[in-house]
């Protein structure tokens, strides 16, 4: 999964090189979490249209399990601290422990490299 | 200060995914990368590493001082400085890095123009990447604060932070 634009990896890899190695990496160990791609691809798409500041279109009909993640990531990106014991246990009727761990790790990534990148697009020639 | 109840059992994660994930292991590597780089002086960094904690509300993050900013001059007067930045006596290159800082982290796809040229006033590109860079790595606590599985901070007193050659975080002493 491809978390920021060539452009924006193009400054990455310019001015830092290590980063934009790890950020890689990090990208390819994404592709390799044992949760459902299509819950990934989908909260990949709610943060990028979330971040630019476009109108969030969700799916036709989404499932609980889909509804939980973005309600979860959506208070993530907003606030993490004021994520609700509800909005955790609504994950963990459909997740696992060790899956919630893990999306919750993988929203961080996907939302603040999301960040890194359009703030470098925005910043940098 | 309460500590909230952790809303996944420590015990109901297996090793796996708790420290020993492919994910975890290369979130460390990019931390530990972000560490290493060091364009920008440790005071500044400091600074940018506190805003993070308070905007994220990570009490572990706001409890520590990295013993390489204390040597090179950050003191207490300064962290009390942070929550209110913009109206503080901070010079015009720390608020440059964090009115940076809050733009990435409060809304990326609407960054003022303005804040290009003043970045450019004061750093220069690897500099600028580096604190983008920084402000990734000082939210890596976000997940575990998100289930308040962060590891609880001290009560009462600051405790030092040091990294390693590689970028680790290596935690000391209690500071007086």
């Amino acid at each position: 999964m491809k978390l920021i634009s060539p452009e924006a990896r193009d400054r990455l890899t310019r001015l830092h090189s290590e980063a934009a190695t790890e950020l890689e990496n990090l990208e390819h160990a994404l592709d390799d979490v044992p949760i459902p791609v299509d819950l990934l691809r989908l909260t990949d798409r709610f943060v990028d249209v979330s971040l630019r500041g476009e109108q969030w279109q969700p799916p036709e009909s989404m499932t609980p399990i889909e509804k939980a993640c973005l309600d979860y990531c959506g208070q993530f990106m907003a606030s993490v601290a004021s994520i609700e014991d509800a909005q955790v246990a609504a994950l963990r009727e459909h997740l696992s422990p060790d899956q919630v761990y893990l999306y919750a790790n993988a929203v961080y990534l996907i939302e603040m490299s999301k960040r890194l990148g359009l703030t470098l697009e925005a910043v940098l020639p | 200060m309460s500590t909230p109840s952790p809303r996944i059992a420590a015990d109901e994660l297996s090793f796996g995914a708790f420290f020993g994930s492919e994910l975890e292991q290369h979130i460390g590597a990019f931390a530990a990368a972000a560490v290493r780089a060091r364009s920008i002086d440790p005071v500044t960094t400091e600074i940018i590493r506190l805003r993070c904690a308070q905007m994220h509300d990570c009490r572990l993050c706001g409890s520590l001082r990295v013993r390489e900013a204390l040597d090179s001059g950050f003191d207490e007067d300064m962290q009390k400085k942070i929550g209110a930045w913009e109206s503080s006596d901070f010079s015009p290159k720390i608020k440059a890095a964090l009115a940076l800082c809050d733009a990435m982290i409060i809304h990326p796809g609407a960054i003022d123009p303005a804040l290009r040229q003043s970045l450019s006033e004061h750093f220069d590109e690897a500099q600028i990447a580096e604190i983008c860079v920084d402000v990734m790595k000082w939210s890596q606590q976000k997940a575990l604060v998100s289930l308040r599985i962060e590891p609880p901070a001290s009560e009462d007193s600051l405790t030092e932070l040091r990294f390693d050659e590689a970028g680790n975080p290596v935690f000391g002493e209690a500071l007086d």
